[in-house]
């Protein structure tokens, strides 16, 4: 068990006072932004101030949260500082998802305050209003002068640090609940095993909105690291990443692989000798943009790393260069981690074997929000909760673990996290769909989401169908191939519609 | 300059029962997911061979082929600065 309201590393009182004393140490360390605009620690300091001062006040209710919707910037990271200097844990919510998907998550979120910028404040005005929560733009703070007056610092911070919304199988995303001591652990064995120092340099792609910038923002600012913030435009630009690469002096590359994939087909004949670390997560790697990676990272290590937002970095596989085997096994566990496979029944699968794999860790989630969720993927053991991960792994004579595939119907698509079911659900609500069914395929360029769908109605074509979906569920989350069929949706022999059917039918005609 | 073929490409490659009217010069292609991050490589090498350009690293941006129109816009001003 976690201790609560207790957070006391070397006499500090918060996560927060924690990262402010380590910031304080190299006030001048760089922080980039996307558009070349590079500010110090002691500056991003200064502007989390000035953003905590226009905060409101402490409330009544016991855990309290701030949302942060905005591009990812200085100040969107000086935000994040802020939000946690009141003691409040911040919601970042990704500014490209759908309208709706976001007021969906801050109805049941009853957040103390939304921060927001210029553009995303135009989308969330209506919202607000009709809930009567304030909006803070941090466009609008930014023209403001720096804030002089000291501002109280809150001595404890609540147990909650950080609340991430990730796909559920129904129309409504799950949210994670995030706390201090989780992130602490964390960061504490990035800096031990990738020895991060003052002079490196580490890649933020993800967006904040993800579990992966844990480690961009967290690791770095604890180790005095230079960090570069690459915003939602910037992520998807090979070019606009290699350069941002060279002119920063980038040590510590962390992203997706779809993202290196996109490095690769840009660097051309580069050589980016200074990289040391390449971290990867969240898909598999496709062995050739491996072996790209490793010419133009020549003095890289490179890291496939295995989590999920529950959990964070559970595994690890440090990635030779000479005999890469494909694809990558997840590797063995981190050193704050205790696991065991399980059978279908929850008996545990000793030795070699397959079986799902169950972790327990310090970086664990203290739950979803919905407490019956939660009850649902924890089990305990031997005093321990384990986290049912739903990844049914391999573990082979040496101790290594490999990933086999998925018990339910998650699957990760450029990285980001999609339950099957909430594609079937988004598509059952459009009112031409008599029966929707999801499935993907994998092909060489990675993994293809696909759906069939049964109409009965003339008219209905894919676009209708794109339209419909973009309403709800982020881009990853939209099929790239449609079949619009007369037909039901295929079955097994018991009658269950069958996703594995579809895919296998679907790979078979390619070939 | 004809744009026939590129509207032929979109709907052929990507876009096979969308009927031609409605794929109108705004729609966002990238937000439909009806061109996707490797969609964009594949438009990108449609674009090298049927008009002769060459796109740069740093054309390579998922962003510059957001809409048909935009798409045409494109290959308009490559076309004329290469003329």
């Amino acid at each position: 068990m976690l201790q609560r309201n207790s957070f006391d590393i070397n006499g500090t009182q918060s996560f927060s006072d924690l990262l402010r004393r380590e910031m304080d140490v190299m006030p001048d360390a760089a922080i980039h932004g996307s558009d070349g605009a590079v500010i110090t620690y002691a500056e991003l300091q200064e502007r989390s101030d000035t953003i905590r001062s226009t905060l409101p006040g402490p409330g009544q209710r016991a855990e309290e949260s701030i949302a942060i919707c905005a591009a990812k910037t200085h100040d969107c990271l000086a935000a994040i500082l802020a939000v946690l200097a009141t003691g409040r844990a911040y919601a970042p919510l990704d500014p490209t998802h759908p309208t709706a998907r976001l007021t969906t998550i801050l109805d049941d979120l009853h957040p103390s305050a939304v921060v927001v910028d210029a553009s995303t404040e135009a989308l969330l005005k209506p919202w607000a209003h009709a809930t009567g929560t304030p909006l803070i733009d941090l466009d609008l703070i930014a023209e403001r002068d720096p804030c002089v007056a000291t501002l109280p610092v809150v001595s404890v911070q609540q147990d909650l640090a950080a609340l991430l919304h990730t796909s559920g199988s129904t129309g409504k995303p799950k949210r994670v609940e995030i706390e201090a001591h989780a992130l602490n652990a964390f960061q504490g064995w990035v800096i031990d095993e990738l020895s991060l120092r003052i002079d490196d340099c580490v890649m933020s792609h993800a967006p904040f909105a993800f579990d992966l910038s844990f480690l961009d923002i967290y690791a770095s600012l604890m180790s005095g690291a230079g960090l570069v913030l690459a915003d939602s435009k910037t992520a998807r630009n090979g070019a606009r990443l290699c350069d941002l690469i060279q002119q920063a002096g980038v040590t510590v590359w962390h992203s997706a692989p779809s993202a290196l994939k996109l490095l690769a087909e840009s660097a051309g004949d580069k050589v980016m000798p200074t990289m040391r670390c390449v971290l990867f997560a969240g898909e598999p790697m496709p062995a050739r943009v491996l072996q790209r990676l490793f010419r133009i990272f020549p003095n890289a290590r490179f890291l496939n790393i295995y989590g999920c937002t529950e959990t964070n970095d559970t595994f690890f596989y440090e990635v030779p260069r000479e005999n890469t085997p494909d694809p990558l096994p997840l590797g063995r566990k981190l050193p704050y981690v205790a696991f065991l496979l399980a059978d279908a029944d929850g008996a545990e699968i000793n030795g070699e074997g397959e079986g799902e794999l169950w972790v327990s860790c310090p970086t664990m989630m203290r739950g979803y929000a919905d407490p019956e969720l939660t009850t649902a993927v924890l089990a305990h053991r031997d005093g321990r909760s384990y986290y049912r991960s739903g990844d049914l792994v391999r573990r082979d004579a040496e101790g290594v673990i490999h990933f086999v595939g998925r018990v339910d119907t998650v699957v990760k698509l450029s990285g980001v996290r999609v339950d099957l079911n909430e594609v079937d659900f988004a598509l059952a609500s459009h009112p031409g769909v008599d029966e929707a069914l999801s499935f993907v395929t994998y092909t060489s360029d990675g993994t293809v989401l696909n759906a069939w769908v049964t109409s009965h109605c003339d008219e209905l074509n894919s676009l209708d169908l794109r339209l419909h979906l973009m309403k709800t569920l982020p881009t990853p989350a939209i099929p790239r191939n449609f079949t619009v069929s007369l037909l039901p949706v295929p079955r097994n022999s018991n009658g269950k519609a069958c996703r594995r059917l579809l895919a296998q039918t679907c790979e078979s005609a390619a070939k | 300059m004809s744009f026939q073929s590129l509207r032929s490409f979109i709907a052929e490659e990507f876009a096979l029962d969308i009927p031609a009217d409605r794929l109108t010069p705004e729609l966002d292609l990238i937000e439909t997911g009806i061109v996707d991050s490797l969609g964009v490589l594949k438009l990108i090498a449609f674009l090298e061979g049927e008009y002769d350009l060459t796109i740069t690293p740093d054309e390579l941006d998922a962003d510059l082929y957001r809409s048909i129109g935009q798409i045409e816009e494109l290959i308009a001003s490559k076309t004329a600065a290469a003329a």
